[in-house]
């Protein structure tokens, strides 16, 4: 008998809580959305990060783009900025029900306020003209100027009620520890537009991308981004952020995840011995962590043996997982293959669907 | 001789890589993290390639972080290693063969079964040795060896590892 392969195979839905659109060209997507002004300043003076390096990250990215060689699009330009072939490549033969736009390098934590203010609007528009308006499985973030918490109140409230965003987007490494006080006004505003906020890896705080210094290689940027959100999430406890907006929803995108029982571990310690230093926060870290955190799966760590994963998700809770691939990058995680644990079948549609569906309020 | 690095700071750089905490008590977490890449850092930058003889002994760092750690930048290498090539076998074996942490401060889990289950995540029963940080008020508990950590295991902390660490107390 001959065997018949076809493309449809029918496979288990899910979120990829982690996408990466890329405009084909920026004069062409984004200026726009942009006065004049800022046309002229960008082709002028370029967009000035609070890093040393005029172009190119400070740690050179292992792949070119950061991306996977096999996604960039036949018809040309960068990976991810051809919406057809992302539905060809990825939304199509993975069965993603909902996607969720992180835009990357577009203007936050810049370090002239005014234009990150515009270029993050710009880039609000962009999202819903080329992605969401087109493909109904995608949802974009709003993304903020987040150094200047009033502009990115500004913006909150300006598209807070717009169904096409599903959060608000930060960066991970910001100039002070995200929980500071200097950052409430867009906690405020998100609770108030009953939208999480995202942080995502990566950003330009100032400091150096370690507590012990620059590292010398990318590998170790990489790994770093679990300690990163680990201290801006400690900030955040710390400073009482999740008990001042108790309906605040944090979400952690590619950070991993495997590191929280410790950290709640060692928190909760350090809460029980030093309450006076903090009377602000009256319950333990991980409860708080527990009812108000989410953590998006890649990269998803890989213990020998795998069975190892399946205490660690008991002990950060199923319900706390939201599934992500990270396309187009070259860390990308397969979904067929990201989770190669035998699991029930309540557990991992909540793994790879429910908890997204019911974290954005889509069910 | 082993090389030991303690907790702490020299306050050269912000303790963490998003600014300076507000509390005591942040300043205190962020040291796990600290020790985390710099675990990364003696791995990545090939120190134990080129002296195959050494161990570093982390103190008063924790250890329950120590397996996502690896677990993580394992994988990582396992996409990166062309940047890293002295680095020719996983970071995990590595830290196994060269890292030893201390015992205190446990930053235990809330119950001896997740402990348990913790301590078979560590993939190795040489990595910790016995300490109390005595005087200082990190110490957990009153139990000197937490519960569950079996009789084995414990005497391994208690004489075996620290004597194979520190091989002037032979």
């Amino acid at each position: 008998m001959d065997r018949v392969t076809t493309g449809q195979k029918i496979k288990l839905a899910i979120a990829d809580c982690d996408i990466h659109p890329t405009p084909k060209s920026v004069p062409v997507e984004i200026y726009p959305y942009l006065s004049k002004r800022w046309q002229d300043y960008m082709e002028t003076y370029g967009i000035i990060y609070r890093q040393g390096f005029p172009t190119g990250p400070a740690f050179p990215k292992g792949q070119p783009n950061a991306a996977r060689r096999d996604s960039y699009p036949p018809a040309g330009g960068k990976p991810g900025s051809d919406l057809s072939f992302m539905q060809s490549q990825h939304l199509d033969p993975n069965n993603v029900q909902l996607g969720i736009l992180n835009p990357l390098s577009c203007g936050q934590g810049v370090q002239n306020l005014d234009f990150s203010a515009a270029y993050c609007n710009a880039v609000n528009h962009w999202q819903i003209a080329e992605w969401t308006s087109k493909e109904p499985r995608l949802k974009a973030s709003l993304m903020i100027p987040y150094e200047d918490p009033l502009a990115s109140v500004k913006e909150i409230d300006l598209w807070g009620g717009d169904h096409n965003f599903a959060q608000i987007l930060l960066l991970s490494r910001t100039a002070e520890p995200l929980g500071q006080r200097k950052y409430w006004p867009i906690f405020e505003a998100a609770c108030r537009a009953n939208l999480p906020v995202a942080v995502h890896a990566f950003g330009y705080g100032g400091a150096p991308v370690t507590g012990g210094g620059w590292p010398s290689f990318y590998i170790e940027e990489m790994v770093g981004h679990a300690e990163n959100t680990q201290s801006l999430l400690t900030s955040m406890v710390f400073e009482g952020v999740f008990e001042r907006f108790p309906t605040l929803k944090l979400i952690l995108v590619e950070a991993g995840f495997a590191w929280l029982p410790a950290l709640t571990w060692r928190l909760d310690k350090l809460w029980n011995r030093m309450r006076k230093e903090i009377p602000h926060v009256t319950r333990p870290p991980s409860e708080l962590i527990r009812q108000q955190v989410w953590l998006t799966t890649q990269p998803m760590e890989e213990p020998e043996p795998r069975e190892h994963l399946l205490d660690t998700i008991e002990w950060i809770g199923w319900e706390k997982l939201l599934f992500a691939t990270d396309y187009p990058h070259w860390d990308f995680d397969e979904p067929s293959r990201a989770l190669p644990i035998r699991v029930g079948k309540e557990q991992k549609e909540a793994f790879f669907l429910q908890n997204a569906l019911e974290l954005y309020g889509l069910k | 001789m082993p090389i030991c690095v303690h907790a702490g700071s020299a306050y050269k750089h912000p303790v963490t890589s998003v600014g300076w905490p507000s509390y005591y008590a942040e300043d205190y977490a962020s040291q796990a993290p600290a020790f985390h890449n710099m675990v990364s850092s003696f791995i990545c930058e090939g120190v134990f390639s080129e002296y195959p003889e050494l161990k570093v002994v982390l103190a008063e760092s924790g250890f329950s972080w120590l397996p996502a750690h690896l677990w993580r930048l394992t994988k990582f290498w396992r996409g990166l290693r062309a940047e890293i090539p002295w680095v020719d076998r996983t970071p995990t074996e590595i830290a196994r063969d060269h890292i030893r942490l201390t015992l205190q401060p446990v930053d235990a889990p809330p119950t001896s079964e997740q402990l348990e289950r913790l301590m078979d995540h560590m993939g190795s029963d040489e990595m910790i040795i016995f300490s109390t940080d005595y005087p200082h008020w990190q110490f957990d508990g009153v139990d000197v060896i937490p519960e569950g950590i079996s009789r084995e295991l414990a005497r391994k902390i208690m004489v075996d590892n620290p004597k194979n660490t520190y091989p002037r107390l032979q």
